[in-house]
Order: C-alpha cells, then sequence, then structure tokens
C-alpha cells in the first residue's frame, strides 16, 4: 500500500530523490534565518551603544501617557453605512476579457477582501490566485499617480484637446487607431462602433489570448466559437496542453464540476478520470490520473492519433465520414503509442460522457482535433457547448498587431490610443513595437503603470482599477455582469470607457453616465432590472444561447496543412505566469512571494528543464544559461523540474520589467525570445552555459516533514478493495487527559486531498483575510516566508516523470498541542471550542512552540514587515484582525475573527450556528470545495460526517496530538490498460 | 582581634539589603500599579471636546435614549459618534441661532467632520462589540456610568483587561431587562431575578484569550 512510509517514497527535490539529507532539517530552521539585515559597518561598540540607547529611550517612552484618540464620525452618514459593520458589494473582475463575478468586503468605503459570487457562473463562490490578490494591485503606491505629457504634469483639458486633434472638420476620426485588451463589455463595444463608423480603428492585444481556439472553431464550423465546458457529467476528460482547473476564463468552474466528479464518500462512488498532456507541469497536470509529457509541438501529432483512433480514420465515424479524405494524411502521420490508444479507448467507452479540451497556447488546428473529437464522441450539447464569444470581434483580424504595424509602417497612424495592457512589453519581440510607437504623430496610453509602454508614449493617462471602475463585462458563456467602483479612484484613474467618451466628443461625461445611458438605450427593462443587476452581480438572461455545432467540411480541406515534420533539437516553451500572469500583476507582492504551484520559486521565474535534459547539458539548478531562439538572446537561470518533457525548456512571461514597478525587475523577461510567429513555442532553441549562478528564491525544500508519510494516496481500486486501509491506522490513542472540552461548538476542518488541486488559491485568500505579511525575496531564502497556509507539493516514482500530490498545511488545532506544553508567558492557549489561540500580546518571541509543532506551520515575525508601509498600502488591512509586530509568533487561526463574528450573531439573534454559515477563507475561496469547516459539536455536521469517513486520517497520528484538521487520502483512479 | 569592618557597617549592609528587597519587590509593583492607575488609563478624566455638549441636558432633562444618537450600539461592534446631520435632526429647529452650536452647522453645511477627542480608548487588538453587550442585556451604564450626571464625558471604568474579566466571570448583577438597557440608575434585582434573567438570557461570556483578541 502507498501508504507506508519507504525511504525516499517521497520526495519534493531532486537532492532529497537522491538521498541527500539536509543537515539543518531537524533543526527548525536553517542556519542564517536570525541573522539580521547588513548594517553596513556596525561593529560591536556602536551596536552596544545603540543598544544603551534604546534603552534610555524605550525607559524615557514609557513614561509619557498613551496617546488620545479622535474620533471623527461623518457629516452626513450615508443611510446603508453601519460603522463597525462590513458592507459587501458585487461587480466582477475581467481578466484577458472574461469576466469573473465577485463579492467585494468594503469597510466603511475600503475594500479590503474580494470573494466570489455563487450566483456568478465563473465564480460558483470562488475565485482564483489573480482574483484574490487583485485587492493588492489597488493600493499599489507604485500605480500612475496623474497626467503626464513626456514626463510632465498636464492638464485633462490639453489632452482631451490633443485628442480630438485628429477630428477633421466633417466629424472623421481617419488616422485614430485604438489598441485594446481583449474586452467584452458591451457598452465599450457601442461606443467602439461609434468611432468606427467615423473612421477610426480597433485593435486589440494579448499575449493571451483564444485567437488559435477562435481560429480552431472557424476552421471545423466555419465561425469563431468559444467551447463552454461542463464537466458535471464527463467521466473522462483528456486535456491538451490546458491548465483547465487553475486558469484561463471558468477555470473556478470547471474545477467545481471536476471536484464534483471526484467526491468519493463512500467505495461504491463513482469517480472521473483525467488524461493530461502537457510539456511542463501544471496544476492540472498535477492532478492527473494519467499524464503524458510531451514536447508542446507534438501534443498536435498526439491529437490527430486520437482522433483516428477515435473514428475519423480508416472508418470515420458518420459525423466525420464527409471529412475522412482531408484527414487521411493527418491519420498516417499521427503517432499510435499505447498511450493514445488506451486513451482512444476509453474515450469511446464513454461517449457523451467524455470531453477533449485544447489549451489555449496550442494552435488553431490543435483546437480543430479536439472540436472534432468531442464531435465525434457525441459529446458536443453534453460536456461541451459552443457559443458565440463574448470578446468584441472575436475571430477578426482586429485581434493581433498585425494589421496595427502594417498601418504603422505605412504611416496611416495619426493618433494612436492605447487603452490598458502594456504592448511595448507585451508584443512580440519581432515587431519591435516600442521604437514604432515614436514615429506616431499623438501617442495616448491609458496604463496603470508608468511601465514600458508608458515611456515610449506621448501621454500617459492612470488606469482607473476596476474596483474603481464603472463599466460591464461578459464571461464566458455571455452572462453579463455591471462593474461597479467599490472606492473612487485613489490617484485619480480614468477608465478606457471614458477615453472612448472624450474621442466621442464628451470630454467631462462621467463613465457612470454613459454606461447607464448606453442600458437604458439597449434594454428596454432598464428601470426593473438595474438595481436587481448590481446587486446580483450579473443581468438575469444574458448567458449566450448554444449554437448548433455542424462540421463545415469545405473549411477542413484546407485547415490542417501539412502535419509538422519530425521534431529536433531543444523547444523553448513560452507561458503566462500562473502568478502575475502576462505582467499585469509583476507589482503584486502577494503574487510574487507566493510559491509557485508546481516549482515552489518565489519572486522571479527560471527556464524549466528535465532532469534528463539537464544530465545531458550538464545543467544543474541556478546554473546561467543563454537562451537563443532565431537569433534572439536571454540570459536566465535554470531550474531542474521533475516532470517537465525532455528537450522542452519553458520559461514563464511577466517578470524582467522595466519600468517603474520596483517588485517587478525580479526574474527575466520571456517575452525578448516571443516572436509573432511562435507565440506559445519554438523549434530550434540553441542553450549555452554561461558559468555564472543565479539565486534563485524557492521554498521547495523549506519545512522539511523529513519523509514521514504525510500525503496519502491510494489506487481507487486499492481503496474499492479495502476502504479502511488507505488511510493507515485509525486506532484510538490512549490518554490521561479529557480530549473534548466541553462547549457547544467544536471547530474542525477537513481537507479531502481528492478534490484539492493544488491551485494555490487559499494561500492568497488567508494572506488577504489574515494581514499575512511579506518578506521578500532574501526572506524567502532565509527561510522566513510567513504564509499560515502552505501548498506542500511532494513527488513520488521516477525523477523524470513522476507522480505529484499536494497537501495545503496550516495549524492542524491539535486538541492536544505539543506547542501549548512549551510556551513559558501562555500566548499559546486552548479555547473551549477547540481552538489552539495565539495571543500576540503575551507572545515574547521565545519560538518555543514553533520548535515544538510536529507540523512545522508557526510562523516568526523577524522584522516588523507592517511598519514602513505606505499610506495606501496600510489601507488593504483587515480591520478585524490584529497586525502582528516584531519578534511575535503566529499561525493559522481558523480565521477565528470569522467564528467570533458569527458566535455575537447567533446569542444577540438566540439561534445556534447552522452548519456551514462559516467559512474559514480558504474555504472560501477554493474552487474544489476540498476544505469543509465546521463543528465536531453537531454530529450531522458535514465536517462531522467526514471526519468519521474512512478516508480521513489525522497528520502524525502516532504522536497522539488529536489534530482537528483531518485530510482524506488521496485516490487516482488510474487506466487499468496504463498499468493502473 | 579587631573585626575588618567598624560595627555601624552591619547596619548599613542590612539598610541595603532591605532597600534592595524593597525595590525589587516595589520596582514592579509601581509599574504595576501604574499602568492600572487612573493617571494612565485616563479613568475619572473629563476630555475637552471641540462643541459643549452636555449629556446631562440631552439625557436627563430631554429624556433622549441614549439610542437615538448611538444608534449602531445594538447592530455594530462600534456605538458610533452621531454624524452631524443626526444632531441638525432637532438643531435645525432647536438653538438653529446659538454660537455654540456654530461648528456643528459649519460641519453640516461644508461637509467636514467634527473632530472629537476620544473618551474611551481601547487598544487596537481589542475587539469589543457593543453589540454583543446591548443586545443581550448589559446596559450602557453598566460601562460608561452615570452620563446622565456628566458634563464633560470621562471613562467611569479603567478599562484594563482585570475589569473586563471581572465582569465576564460573574455577568450575572449586570443583566437587564432588554428593554432597561439605556436606562440610569438601574439597580439590580433580587439574586435570585437575576440568576433567572441570565439563565433565561442564555449569558456565558467568553474568557478565552480569542473571545476579545483575534
Amino acid at each position: 500500500m502507498s501508504a507506508s512510509p519507504t525511504t525516499h517514497d517521497r520526495w519534493r527535490s531532486l537532492a532529497e530523490a537522491a538521498g541527500h539529507v539536509d543537515p539543518d532539517a531537524s533543526r527548525e530552521f536553517p542556519a542564517g534565518v536570525d541573522e539580521p539585515p547588513d548594517f553596513g559597518s556596525l561593529g560591536r561598540r556602536d551596536a552596544l551603544k545603540l543598544l544603551g540607547a534604546s534603552v534610555m529611550l524605550a525607559g524615557a517612552a514609557g513614561c509619557s501617557r498613551a496617546p488620545r484618540g479622535k474620533i471623527v464620525p461623518y457629516g452626513v452618514q450615508p443611510p446603508e453605512v453601519t460603522p463597525g459593520v462590513a458592507q459587501h458589494y458585487a461587480t466582477a473582475m475581467t481578466l484577458d476579457g472574461y469576466a469573473t463575478g465577485l463579492i467585494v468586503e468594503s469597510h466603511e468605503g475600503r475594500p479590503t477582501k474580494i470573494e466570489g459570487n455563487l450566483d456568478h457562473p465563473a465564480s460558483l463562490g470562488a475565485t482564483g490566485v489573480l482574483e484574490q490578490a487583485s485587492i493588492l494591485s489597488l493600493y499599489d503606491p507604485a500605480r500612475a499617480q496623474g497626467l503626464f505629457r513626456k514626463g510632465l504634469p498636464q492638464s485633462w483639458r490639453k489632452l482631451t484637446e490633443s485628442l480630438l486633434a485628429v477630428r477633421t472638420a466633417s466629424g472623421g476620426m481617419e488616422g485614430l487607431h485604438l489598441l485594446l485588451e481583449p474586452t467584452s463589455s458591451p457598452w465599450m463595444g457601442a461606443l467602439l462602433a461609434r468611432l468606427e463608423a467615423v473612421g477610426a480603428k480597433a485593435h486589440y492585444h494579448s499575449p493571451v489570448s483564444r485567437v488559435s481556439a477562435w481560429e480552431g472553431t472557424r476552421l471545423v464550423f466555419g465561425r469563431a466559437l468559444d467551447p463552454v465546458l461542463d464537466l458535471t457529467n464527463a467521466e473522462v476528460i483528456v486535456s491538451l496542453d490546458a491548465d483547465l482547473l487553475a486558469s484561463g476564463p471558468f477555470h473556478c468552474r470547471h474545477a467545481r464540476q471536476f471536484a464534483g466528479g471526484r467526491r468519493v464518500r463512500r467505495a461504491s462512488d463513482a469517480m472521473n478520470r483525467l488524461y493530461v498532456v502537457e510539456p511542463m507541469l501544471t496544476v492540472t497536470g498535477a492532478t492527473a490520473d494519467h499524464r503524458l509529457r510531451a514536447k508542446a509541438r507534438d501534443i498536435v501529432t498526439i491529437a490527430a492519433g486520437l482522433l483516428r483512433e477515435v473514428g475519423g480514420g480508416a472508418d470515420p465515424v458518420a459525423s466525420l465520414r464527409a471529412i475522412a479524405g482531408p484527414l487521411k494524411e493527418w491519420h498516417e502521420a499521427a503517432e499510435l503509442t499505447p498511450w493514445v490508444r488506451a486513451v482512444a479507448k476509453d474515450l469511446l467507452g464513454r461517449k457523451g460522457r467524455s470531453v477533449v479540451v485544447a489549451g489555449d497556447a496550442q494552435p488553431a488546428v490543435v483546437h480543430a482535433l479536439a472540436a472534432l473529437l468531442n464531435v465525434a464522441l457525441g459529446n458536443v450539447g453534453q460536456t461541451v457547448r459552443f457559443v458565440v464569444p463574448a470578446i468584441l470581434g472575436a475571430g477578426s483580424v482586429a485581434h493581433g498587431l498585425g494589421p496595427l504595424v502594417a498601418d504603422l509602417d505605412a504611416g496611416r497612424v495619426k493618433s494612436l490610443v492605447i487603452l490598458g495592457g502594456n504592448p511595448s512589453y507585451t508584443a512580440p519581440a519581432d515587431l519591435d513595437f516600442g521604437r514604432r510607437l515614436g514615429a506616431v504623430k499623438t501617442t495616448a496610453y491609458l496604463g496603470a503603470y508608468e511601465n514600458e509602454t508608458a515611456k515610449s508614449c506621448e501621454w500617459l493617462v492612470p488606469l482607473a482599477h476596476y474596483l474603481e471602475s464603472w463599466g460591464d463585462t461578459r464571461a464566458l458563456d455571455g452572462t453579463t455582469s455591471i462593474v461597479q467602483p467599490l472606492i473612487a479612484p485613489l490617484f485619480g484613474g480614468r477608465t478606457p470607457g471614458e477615453i472612448l467618451g472624450v474621442l466621442l466628443g464628451h470630454p467631462d461625461a462621467s463613465g457612470y453616465d454613459s454606461l447607464v445611458d448606453h442600458w437604458k438605450t439597449s434594454r428596454a427593462d432598464f428601470d426593473a432590472t438595474w438595481t436587481g443587476a448590481l446587486k446580483q452581480g450579473l443581468v438575469p438572461g444574458t448567458a449566450a444561447s448554444t449554437e448548433p455545432a455542424e462540421v463545415a467540411t469545405k473549411e477542413l480541406a484546407r485547415l490542417l496543412g501539412a502535419p509538422p515534420g519530425p521534431a529536433a533539437g531543444l523547444e523553448l516553451v513560452v507561458r503566462a505566469d500562473t502568478k502575475v500572469h502576462d505582467g499585469t500583476f509583476s507589482n503584486n507582492a502577494w503574487l510574487l512571494e507566493l510559491p509557485d504551484a508546481m516549482t515552489k520559486i518565489t519572486w522571479g521565474n527560471a527556464a524549466l528543464v528535465s532532469p534528463a535534459t539537464a544530465a545531458r547539458l550538464g545543467l544543474a539548478t541556478e546554473d546561467e544559461v543563454e537562451l537563443a531562439v532565431s537569433g534572439r538572446k536571454l540570459r536566465t537561470p535554470v531550474f531542474v523540474m521533475p516532470g517537465q518533457a525532455d528537450d522542452s525548456i519553458a520559461l514563464a512571461l511577466g517578470y524582467g520589467r522595466e519600468g517603474e514597478e520596483e517588485l517587478g525587475k525580479v526574474g527575466v523577461n520571456a517575452y525578448l525570445l516571443r516572436t509573432s510567429a511562435a507565440p506559445s513555442f519554438a523549434d530550434g532553441l540553441a542553450l549555452v552555459k554561461t558559468g555564472e549562478k543565479r539565486l534563485l528564491a524557492t521554498t521547495q525544500e523549506h519545512w522539511s516533514m523529513e519523509n514521514r508519510p504525510i500525503a496519502l494516496h491510494a489506487k481507487l481500486g486499492q481503496y474499492r478493495d479495502r476502504p479502511q486501509e488507505v488511510s493507515g491506522d485509525h486506532s484510538p490513542k490512549r490518554t490521561l487527559y479529557q480530549l473534548r472540552p466541553d462547549a457547544p461548538n467544536q471547530w474542525a476542518l477537513s481537507i479531502d486531498l481528492n478534490l484539492c488541486t493544488g491551485c494555490n488559491v487559499c494561500v492568497v485568500a488567508c494572506q488577504a483575510e489574515n494581514n499575512v505579511p511579506i518578506v521578500g525575496e532574501e526572506g524567502v531564502r532565509k527561510n522566513r516566508e510567513m504564509h499560515w497556509l502552505r501548498l506542500d507539493r511532494y513527488f513520488s516514482g521516477s525523477i523524470d516523470d513522476p507522480q505529484v500530490d499536494v497537501e495545503p498545511m496550516a495549524c492542524q488545532h491539535c486538541e492536544k498541542a505539543p506547542c501549548e506544553y512549551v510556551c513559558p508567558v501562555g500566548a499559546t492557549v486552548h479555547s473551549p471550542d477547540g481552538l489552539n489561540e495565539m495571543v500576540y500580546n503575551r507572545c515574547v518571541g521565545t519560538r518555543f512552540c514553533s520548535n515544538n509543532c510536529p507540523y512545522k506551520v508557526r510562523r516568526f515575525n523577524w522584522f516588523d514587515y507592517n511598519r514602513d508601509k505606505s499610506e495606501p498600502e496600510r489601507m488593504v488591512m483587515n480591520p478585524d484582525v490584529t497586525v502582528r509586530a516584531r519578534g511575535v509568533m503566529e499561525k493559522c487561526s481558523y480565521c477565528v475573527q470569522r467564528i467570533r463574528e458569527a458566535e455575537i450573531h447567533s446569542r444577540i439573534e438566540g439561534r445556534p450556528i447552522p452548519d456551514g454559515a462559516i467559512k474559514t477563507a480558504c474555504q472560501q475561496a477554493c474552487p474544489s470545495t476540498a476544505i469543509v469547516f465546521g463543528s465536531l459539536g453537531d454530529p450531522a455536521s458535514e465536517v462531522s460526517r467526514l471526519h468519521a469517513n474512512e478516508r480521513t486520517y489525522k497528520l502524525l497520528d502516532e504522536l497522539g496530538t488529536e489534530p482537528r484538521t483531518r485530510y482524506m487520502t488521496r485516490l487516482r483512479n488510474p487506466n487499468p490498460e496504463l498499468g493502473g | 582581634m579587631t573585626p575588618l569592618f567598624p560595627v555601624w557597617t552591619n547596619a548599613v549592609v542590612r539598610a541595603c539589603l532591605g532597600l534592595g528587597i524593597a525595590g525589587a519587590v516595589g520596582g514592579p509593583m509601581f509599574f504595576l500599579g501604574l499602568a492600572r492607575a487612573p493617571y494612565t488609563t485616563y479613568q475619572f478624566d473629563p476630555i475637552d471636546q471641540p462643541i459643549q455638549f452636555d449629556h446631562r441636558h440631552h439625557v436627563r432633562d430631554e429624556g433622549i435614549s441614549c439610542l437615538y444618537c448611538h444608534y449602531t450600539a445594538k447592530d455594530s461592534p462600534s456605538a458610533g459618534i452621531p454624524p452631524t446631520s443626526l444632531c441638525m435632526n432637532c438643531h435645525s429647529q432647536v438653538w438653529n441661532a446659538a454660537a455654540a452650536l456654530n461648528p456643528v452647522r459649519h460641519s453640516y453645511f461644508s461637509g467636514e467632520p467634527i473632530v472629537w477627542n476620544r473618551v474611551h480608548n481601547l487598544p487596537d487588538f481589542v475587539y469589543f462589540n457593543h453589540s454583543a453587550h446591548v443586545g443581550r442585556g448589559v446596559g450602557c451604564e453598566s460601562c460608561h456610568g452615570r452620563i446622565d450626571k456628566m458634563g464633560l464625558v470621562y471613562a467611569q471604568a479603567p478599562l484594563t483587561m482585570s475589569w473586563c474579566i471581572d465582569c465576564h466571570r460573574d455577568p450575572t448583577p449586570h443583566i437587564r431587562p432588554k428593554d432597561e438597557i439605556t436606562v440610569m440608575g438601574w439597580k439590580p434585582g433580587s439574586p435570585e431575578e437575576q440568576n433567572r434573567r441570565a439563565h433565561d438570557f442564555g449569558i456565558a461570556p467568553p474568557t478565552h484569550c480569542t473571545g476579545c483578541h483575534r
């Protein structure tokens, strides 16, 4: 059974796999963690003088009375505000053009926390990492803070004059070009249509676009469509390089539906099966039952092989018979490995209950093949439906920089207005977009930062954050939401819609008026629906209808082209980062410090190389290499990553910034290697070792569990045969102590490892809710990271192609907590309702508790991380949680502030707290419902039932700590034909 | 043999020892006492305010309920200082030309808030909740004293943790009928009556740390 601890059964890094034992593993922290920062030439005598002076000053300070505060009430209190009570507003965040509905918590007009909107189809109550962290960007003091022309402050009137100079006497706007990020806003669509009617031209650019998906569906169905998945009834899911559970539009919905098919509570429950083919390890790949490493360029042949086996080949299924001819050449080139045959057989056994998904980074042909596979398997209408894309101009040439560059070169652009994005940084390197901008007479940039694009434009207009904006936006399935602001623009930001208003000759119209005008004219029932839509966070009845998916054969004949020839040499894969995305979030400290879900790298990126390729090229982690593709070169550190496809080097986009975003300068700029011909992967990569070393900050080997059986996993078959055995020894431990204190509620948490994908959102949600500080790159290297909740990632099996297990780890709230026995000042004690409480004001920082904690979940404030925060940065703090100072210990509190608030309400109202009413921050954000919180005092509560489940186990049960957080063994559902 | 030290040095040694012990015991006690003394806690210290607002007049003479102005006390952690607009509910009619109310009118018409001086100042790590007390039968007077007798308001209670905990350990004498929360000069009933009321209300205040510190 896999639960038995064998030597090197589980490992987290190559060093561990090779049997290297960290000499510091038995220590709480590695050597050097308590070293003070370098103060330059501070000698012993100076230090003593400072010590003496500080003692004296501390004494002197102690003699004064505490300062009296002031109370500043409202002049006129808004009727909806009750000081001290948080309010919640529905809005939506748009990423790459697609909306996710959110509920934002606001304290007296100050938004502090983002949650998902239960009613919104993209959220279902959950959020992604980027949505959670976006609130920190709102208060970023590095944001553009004023209107500038060539670096000098300028007035709004001058800007409007300059923008309207292109207008001819007859009102024509020829020569005005607009460059936007992909948008789905109906309001913007109407404004753009009016501008285009008078000769302006709109272009859309994003490095993370769905252009290839639209092109793929266009080739198959004759027009650009967006596939919308329904994984509820999908028993077999095949992902062709799609990270569908953790990134892209609707990923929260995918994860929620996917979890529904994996919620195994008893041996008879069914479980879905996930196959993933991908070059670099993603969250979806780590969750897969079968993962196939493949170079990005080879995925197309695997897709073609699947289609051939499924029935487009010699004996095509009826729906594909008409296009058998054009597919023939591909079928002959297709790779028919045992893997492909087995997956195809599995798919054929689940017709109408399976789905094939292609990743946005794959070329159109893979999307076309995926669509054909779904057609052939009868999945269309069952597990996947196609809708008209919500994005404006989807499938047209407006998406992409090609036409704009042609116009620039031909001198047809008199005025270029860039609304959002950062094209100088994100445009393909071969276009040299920043330089081309210099030739335009008037360039204006509406941007969030004084970044690369701002430097190459004449005008910089600060962009309003979405929490400062009025607008509208649509989700993948077309559901429309109104974006409503939570706060007035902090730095005078404007929205893209307002700039379009200026161009239409309304320089002083507010975005709100313009938006309302649009909705009044486009909807007859405006008055009846507007308030409800704002409150609910979506406009009911706006979801797009399902389009008929008829295969258009004449397009298909052209589509596939020649199959790719055999691959030679190294391949470069560039992907939007899972944290800073395309660079939009590269000044967000929460995201920079968040360990990558798979590599555990923080504060930067690195070229990921498979162990076999690294051995062949003589590379080791932190070696610097020079990558060269078609004459473009980039120096980057290497990270040897198990699970990476051989001969495929992956590099995340979004780092190595050159603008005013101070934090974003970490890492290397992968855009320098990205060309318009090969936007996501390129052949012919040359790699030269420079001989230098570049340090990375990774948490991979922090908080060692010293090879104890922590993250348990088993195969579904094992579980069905012997359900009691997959979770180890359950026998009760003898104790002298009474275990349960007698309060009616006994709080506990259950984490189902079978549902957890390791997407990281719980970590950021915890950070946002609990004011968890940032320690910086140097701090991470010294093991000082403060995350209350971390995601441990374990490998097992072969070094090249390991199995991955992820386990969220936070304070276990032991009933017999080892930390409590050793605290000399009673700073960590037990509450009657079963919480392991941390009392910051008693803590004197001995760190005995942390030393005695078998789970390594206590975090120590080595420095005063919050002292030097600027005014806007302080505004993100949750007022319900103490901001900790230097020298105190902290750890997961089960979000005690939420528990106590619910308790107070229940006591005032004289009713018990219903099960499920209290959600911890991690639980609330979790898209896959892996985390369940509740009271063991109620035997019918969800958490009571889960704790009694046969898959549930206690971490390090043999220590007798009786943790209140319990885990459920992860199950895998392998295909017996693939050695399952 | 002559002693090495004269005899009188014995007295010096004893005196030094005594002083040392007194210092070692008394020093910490002094500081512990100081931390609890009204000098440090501002207990009984009437605080000047930017407006001569007299609670005696509003509460005692006019009989205005505490919850008319501090209306969030029953729904919110914060009892709230009323917005200027609430003052003007009456003072647009009554004393609407009085010089003493100039700052109120200025605040109302300009939108600039009145900046009051804080009387009750809890540290930021204490999460006191008014609604949890007001909604459970603890009267305003229990903590704030006879506001109806205060010209300038002062803190009746030291707001030290021991003062909080005393009541959390034995809340029964302070539990009132819920319609008498704002009554000034309320007297507890017989011990039986108080016990019964506390039982009926299900009063069980937290005495563990996260009850107030989060």
